[in-house]
């Protein structure tokens, strides 16, 4: 299972410089929480969760060509 | 000896065309330490009581804090204050660029402006030395041709320049003030103010830095941020997307300001997006001074949208301003947008809030093509979007009648316009929309300047247990995550807290976005200054300062004029936000909570005597009760 992630600020060290974007491989079934995991991002830092445009929960179960988006609060700009 | 500081305020009257350099004491700089601190000092101190904002009698002060121009990340900013023309209540804006770092590099650490020229002029303040200029060649002229012409004149390509366009020369209520053609001094109509004094510019160059106390320890925190920035997510995102990476979380939960907060989604979100300006028209990373973030967008013109591409790219507010709140996505109009505001000296943010509520008026029938020249000005029209910031900043048409501002326009347009009018106490709201982080609508009414997304942090960063900013809060004894709707009194406790720090920021004057941590800012201050400061002194610096803006409004008259528009009260209808309102009562409870937190009258927000004289401020208590 293959999903897409989009991940502004959060990705740095995981796909190198200036690339807000990666592809996730796993064996089988996964859900966000265990996504977070393999990405290195702690649960508490990630405000929002969208899958294919919904909102989802930590415990959401990932599905083959999802698009994952994981946001920050925004406050100011 | 002074550390990080110049212990020199330039001192300027137009209409009698003197300046002098007045050294008000190493106090003055610990108590108050600049920005907002410093603009409300002199409000207080030397602003009559009820001058007119656009009269020769206000004051405009232009301050920096002592942090400002030190060799680190955030120092490049400064803040502008007077009586705001738009509110008639306090008015204050804080930009970020070169020009701040430049100032304090030229020998002084605020210019404080009174009087009226007879004629348009510039100050040229370089090395220690300031001059009143002609400037009848740049009068009428955008930002960028009236830079290019001051470089020009002086001679080197590398002054510094605050300027405002024909928005502020013809008393545009909501004109800002560039700095360095990209940034602005957006909030409060600073750029009016400097109109009405016929003051087109100034100009600044400096090759002094004052001396740092602990030179090695300030390089350390530097380092940090230049090391480190890449690992923490709020700055690295800011770096790769701006602060417009915001747009597609805020309109996935239901909460992207659309068609003048009618609605929280907006269909053509992606296209305006950060990702999408980052695939089409980014063309670069721009910078303040010696920050290594570099939040700021460069961006390719595309026609028929042509543009200097030196004002740089839309942020996020500018994004939501002309975009989703006014139902357009397209992202080449909405650069447009920010260049003309830019060479203009427009608020972005109040434009397009003005702009929105005049489009709804149309749509209403408010409004006729009769009115609006013939052009129906309804949502989702880029081109008369754009033809309306022109309007606005020659004042033609319909133009004239919205440079006042959407308060003041709903008054002439007549009943029933009001409701649609978008701000606090004058003031055009920002893009945060306050049914989503129910704080957030305790900081648009409580701020002395009117709405401002930036008056405290909010629950959208304290939700979770771990949040980095809950992590940064729990050294004031912020111990536990909160909900993002209702009001209970540790929500208003926290951002009372988040409160007295932001205002400290505002007098430091002190980068927001940059995630230094509270013992990385007092260790800043020590080694730029040598003084022994602490946390608890920093935010008695804040809360002092946010007092006395409180109490300069009170002295003007404007004791509890602070509430929300109606439209908040209202439920949003889509995605997670459906249904979700704020309860009038509850933010009226709120806000009195806050007050008394603040030592100010719970039903009135002006500041007790008891407070003011603990803040070491008594004189301000003797103003409001002599």
């Amino acid at each position: 299972m293959q999903v897409a992630v989009h991940a502004p600020g959060y990705l740095g060290q995981q796909t190198g410089r200036d690339s807000p974007s990666v592809r996730v491989s796993f064996p089988s079934e996964a859900t966000v929480q265990a996504l977070l995991a393999e990405l290195g991002i702690p649960a508490g830092e990630v405000w929002r969760v969208a899958v294919n445009g919904t909102l989802v929960s930590d415990t959401y179960h990932l599905h083959d060509n999802d698009r994952v988006m994981i946001f920050q609060p925004i406050g100011g700009g | 000896m002074a550390y990080g500081y110049n212990g020199n305020i330039l001192r300027v009257n137009l209409t009698a065309r003197t300046v002098r350099s007045e050294t008000p004491g190493d106090d003055f700089y610990r108590h108050y330490f600049g920005g907002r601190g410093f603009i409300a000092y002199y409000l207080l101190k030397e602003l009559a009581s009820h001058a007119e904002p656009l009269s020769p009698e206000n004051l405009l002060v232009f301050a920096d804090g002592v942090l400002s121009g030190g060799p680190f990340g955030g120092s490049g900013r400064n803040s502008v204050g007077a009586r705001s023309p738009l509110t008639g209540h306090f008015g204050e804006a804080e930009v970020g660029g070169f020009w701040g770092a430049e100032l304090k590099h030229a020998g002084f650490d605020a210019i404080v402006i009174a009087g009226r020229a007879d004629n348009p002029v510039y100050l040229w303040v370089h090395d220690g030395q300031a001059e009143i200029r002609d400037a009848a060649h740049l009068w009428g002229r955008t930002t960028a041709e009236a830079q290019d012409q001051i470089q020009q004149d002086l001679d080197d390509p590398h002054v510094r320049t605050a300027l405002i366009g024909a928005a502020g020369e013809n008393l545009v209520r909501y004109a800002c003030i560039i700095n360095d053609l990209r940034h602005a001094a957006g909030r409060s109509g600073m750029g009016a103010v400097m109109g009405s004094k016929n003051l087109k510019g100034i100009a600044v160059r400096g090759h002094a830095t004052p001396p740092l106390a602990d030179p090695d320890g300030v390089q350390a925190i530097a380092r940090w941020l230049a090391d480190g920035f890449r690992d923490v997510p709020a700055m690295y995102g800011l770096h790769l997307q701006g602060t417009a990476s915001g747009v597609m979380g805020l309109n996935t939960v239901g909460a992207l300001p659309t068609c003048n907060f009618q609605r929280g989604v907006f269909e053509g979100a992606e296209a305006i997006s950060g990702q999408k300006m980052t695939d089409t028209i980014l063309t670069g990373r721009g910078s303040c001074y010696a920050c290594p973030v570099r939040c700021k967008r460069m961006v390719q013109p595309q026609e028929p949208y042509g543009f200097d591409d030196r004002y740089g790219g839309p942020e996020f507010e500018t994004i939501a301003s002309f975009g989703s709140n006014c139902g357009i996505s397209n992202l080449a109009a909405l650069a447009k947008a920010h260049a003309l505001c830019a060479a203009y000296s427009l608020d972005t943010i109040s434009t397009g809030a003005t702009i929105a509520f005049a489009m709804e008026c149309f749509e209403r029938g408010l409004l006729t093509a009769q009115d609006t020249g013939g052009v129906p000005l309804r949502f989702g029209d880029a081109d008369a979007m754009l033809q309306a910031i022109e309007w606005i900043a020659q004042r033609h048409g319909i133009g004239h009648l919205l440079a006042e501002g959407s308060q003041r326009a709903a008054e002439q347009i007549g009943p029933g316009a009001a409701r649609y009018a978008m701000h606090v106490k004058g003031q055009e709201i920002p893009f945060q929309e306050p049914r989503l982080a129910h704080l957030r609508g305790l900081g648009y009414v409580i701020n002395p300047a009117g709405a401002d997304h930036l008056a405290g942090a909010v629950d959208t960063f304290f939700e979770k247990e771990g949040s980095p900013m809950l992590q940064t809060y729990r050294a004031l004894g912020v111990l536990n995550p909160m909900s993002l709707r209702g009001y209970n009194v540790d929500k208003v406790r926290i951002y009372a807290y988040s409160h007295m720090w932001t205002s400290f920021s505002n007098c430091a004057v002190l980068c927001l976005f940059i995630r230094y941590n509270f013992e990385q800012v007092t260790k800043l201050v020590q080694g730029v200054t040598g003084w022994n400061s602490s946390l608890w002194e920093l935010m008695k610096v804040g809360e002092r300062a946010s007092s006395m803006a409180a109490a300069f409004n009170a002295r003007e008259g404007y004791a509890a004029d602070d509430r929300l528009p109606d439209r908040f009260y209202t439920p949003l209808e889509q995605a997670a936000l459906q249904g979700v309102a704020i309860d009038r009562a509850a933010l009226q409870q709120a806000k009195g909570w806050f007050y008394g937190m603040m030592g100010w009258d719970p039903q009135t927000g002006v500041p007790t005597r008891n407070k003011l004289d603990e803040l070491g401020v008594s004189w301000v208590a003797d103003i409001l009760e002599p």
